[in-house]
């Protein structure tokens, strides 16, 4: 009983006295301990959530995965011979545009062409770089030094092209087609049958035009 | 407090199970996927499944097979199931014929993905071609197929409207091949041998005339008959003809055996081929002879096409026995222009497939362009691929590597 109040009330926030006496240690122990459980379980909870997040991103790996690389560059540009070539003596002039699909610029290092008795080369000079979307202007210079060297008339004459991007650095040939195997022909044929540059061929034959 | 830290972590375990709750439900939509819906379509395949062409063969069915299953997964053409019908072949042409027709017959076959062979797919074409039905070809290669018989004459006309493909002719195989040997490999002599077949004397033709115009000489010629096996006598004349390298129109059944006896011969020289040829069965039948042969593929190294390498780990993961092969990327991509050709003419009767469904799906085929196994898959005004790369492959160390890769963009 307690003469000031309806009885003891139980031990809690603010009903235990701390000043002194083996009631007060008590009380400050019980405290402690509380406030130890209470960090415990916080803890333990941080835990858990922190542990089951990490779990469900496992799970989930595209959202974690780094951007996919760069095409190679050689599967996203395009060279194209855009008309026919402008042929004057020796040499020949030919317009060609570089497309890259996508959303990374190529670089374009280098061109050539098989053909011994040939020279080519970029109006400007090498490098360039294409960008995505829009396309690249090219003016190809060819050089005719040797005609013994050069056939006449041949079905896919090809143009190598050295290409980088971010991924790799590539040379592939670029085959343009019936406007440019023509263009070649109709150059060598007339530049080699009426010139003296070297040996003439002794015969020309009829490029054979579009490829399906 | 000890009822706030009952919360705290009520609230951490409810939110921890919603995360979890989340991913199974991701993963029990994709099981739901795999039910497939209601209508059936049949996607056919023709291709030698038996005999000495069925590693091409069985690529190419296992690859479609894929796509199907891709297609149902996905729910890629709500309200309609996929099925693969494949029938064998076996490279002969009449087969092929007789399998054309047991096609048209079945009136749920929308598409065919198939042949392996140029002289097969001569005895089909019409067949599907009066049924209406579309024939997406991964393998074709002799230009006539979509070009007409004149095509040599630069006279282009589509016999067959119903006739598509996914690889490249032999016009740019050919000459590409011609133009590699060369001005790359700088050989001047070659010594051609064809099969005698729609493809490979086809395209030994095509080499033999670009070589020339080249500047190149052709040393001698010769013909083989498919079931041989006793080249001795060409590969006597062979090494007699002085030749510095030998293109071979035709296939690896024979071709191996080619090879390895030239070289026995005493002609240490590289033998030259087409897509025939490009098969790991080609360096086995060389009996340990095959080493700097070249061979020209379509596409690109499949190592340097980001999507090839889905498809490669699609095929790996269902667990096929047999490779997907050079035609794999090809099949795969054929099957899925049928896909989406279906899926066009669904979309555009309300959902529902037409009564003249097969009619409808070859003008859809014709206006198909999506991003496949091998690159992006389009089809020009004569039913060919507008994706026409190729490379050139050399066995190195008994393997086939690639060392030269063109792009035809005229």
């Amino acid at each position: 009983m307690s003469g000031d109040g309806l009885g003891p009330l139980e031990a809690g926030d603010g009903t235990v006295r701390t000043e002194g006496g083996p009631t007060g240690r008590l009380a400050r122990a019980q405290r402690e301990l509380g406030l130890r459980r209470r960090y415990a379980l916080l803890a333990l909870a941080v835990a858990v959530v922190a542990l089951l997040v990490f779990r469900a991103l496992e799970r989930d790996p595209p959202a974690r995965a780094a951007p996919p690389p760069v095409p190679y560059p050689a599967q996203v540009t395009r060279l194209t011979v855009t008309a026919e070539g402008r042929a004057e003596g020796r040499h020949l002039l030919v317009s060609a545009e570089l497309r890259v699909e996508g959303d990374a610029p190529v670089d374009l290092l280098a061109v050539g062409q098989p053909y011994p008795g040939i020279s080519l080369a970029v109006r400007g000079g090498l490098p360039l770089t294409a960008a995505a979307g829009r396309p690249l202007l090219l003016r190809l210079e060819y050089d005719l030094t040797d005609c013994s060297t050069v056939p006449i008339g041949v079905g896919l004459p090809y143009i190598d092209v050295t290409l980088r991007n971010t991924r790799a650095i590539q040379t592939v040939s670029q085959i343009p087609g019936a406007v440019y195997s023509e263009s070649l022909a109709h150059w060598l044929g007339s530049a080699c049958r009426s010139s003296d540059i070297r040996t003439a061929p002794a015969e020309t034959v009829s490029p054979d035009g579009g490829v399906r | 407090m000890r009822n706030r830290s009952l919360l705290v972590v009520s609230i951490a375990v409810a939110g921890a199970l919603t995360v979890s709750a989340c991913g199974s439900r991701g993963e029990k939509k994709a099981e739901e996927g795999a039910a497939g819906g209601s209508v059936k379509v049949v996607i056919g395949v023709d291709a030698p499944l038996t005999g000495k062409l069925s590693a091409l063969g069985l690529g190419i069915k296992n690859s479609a097979d894929l796509a199907v299953k891709k297609a149902n997964k996905d729910k890629t053409v709500p309200g309609v199931t996929f099925e693969l019908e494949a029938l064998d072949d076996q490279a002969n042409p009449s087969s092929g014929q007789q399998n054309a027709t047991k096609l048209v017959g079945n009136k749920d076959v929308l598409g065919v993905v198939g042949p392996l062979n140029s002289g097969v797919s001569l005895t089909m074409q019409s067949v599907f071609n009066d049924a209406k039905l579309a024939q997406v070809s991964p393998a074709n290669t002799n230009p006539q197929l979509s070009l007409g018989a004149d095509w040599g004459k630069q006279s282009f006309k589509r016999m067959y409207a119903s006739y598509f493909r996914t690889a490249t002719t032999d016009v740019v195989q050919g000459k590409f091949a011609a133009q590699y040997l060369y001005n790359d490999a700088k050989k001047t002599k070659v010594f051609v041998i064809d099969d005698k077949k729609t493809y490979g004397a086809g395209l030994a033709n095509i080499f033999l005339e670009e070589f020339k115009k080249l500047g190149g000489q052709v040393v001698g010629t010769e013909h083989i008959n498919p079931d041989d096996k006793d080249f001795s006598a060409v590969a006597t004349k062979v090494k007699s003809s002085g030749a510095d390298s030998v293109y071979y129109g035709g296939e690896y059944p024979e071709g191996g055996p080619l090879s390895g006896q030239i070289k026995k011969a005493g002609a240490t020289v590289p033998v030259f081929g087409g897509d025939g040829l490009y098969d790991d069965e080609f360096i086995k039948l060389a009996n340990g002879q095959a080493e700097n042969d070249l061979a020209t593929s379509v596409g690109a190294p499949v190592e340097q096409l980001d999507s090839a390498k889905a498809f490669i780990e699609g095929y790996k993961a269902a667990g096929y026995p047999e490779p997907y092969a050079a035609y794999g990327g090809y099949s795969y991509d054929a099957a899925w222009s049928i896909v989406e050709a279906v899926k066009a003419v669904v979309a555009a009767n309300g959902g529902k497939l037409p009564s003249d469904a097969r009619a409808k799906v070859i003008d859809a085929l014709g206006k198909v362009s999506f991003e496949g196994a091998t690159g992006k898959v389009s089809f020009d005004q004569y039913g060919d691929t507008t994706n026409k790369q190729l490379t050139v492959y050399q066995v190195k160390d008994g393997k086939w590597a690639a060392v030269k890769s063109g792009t035809y963009t005229g």
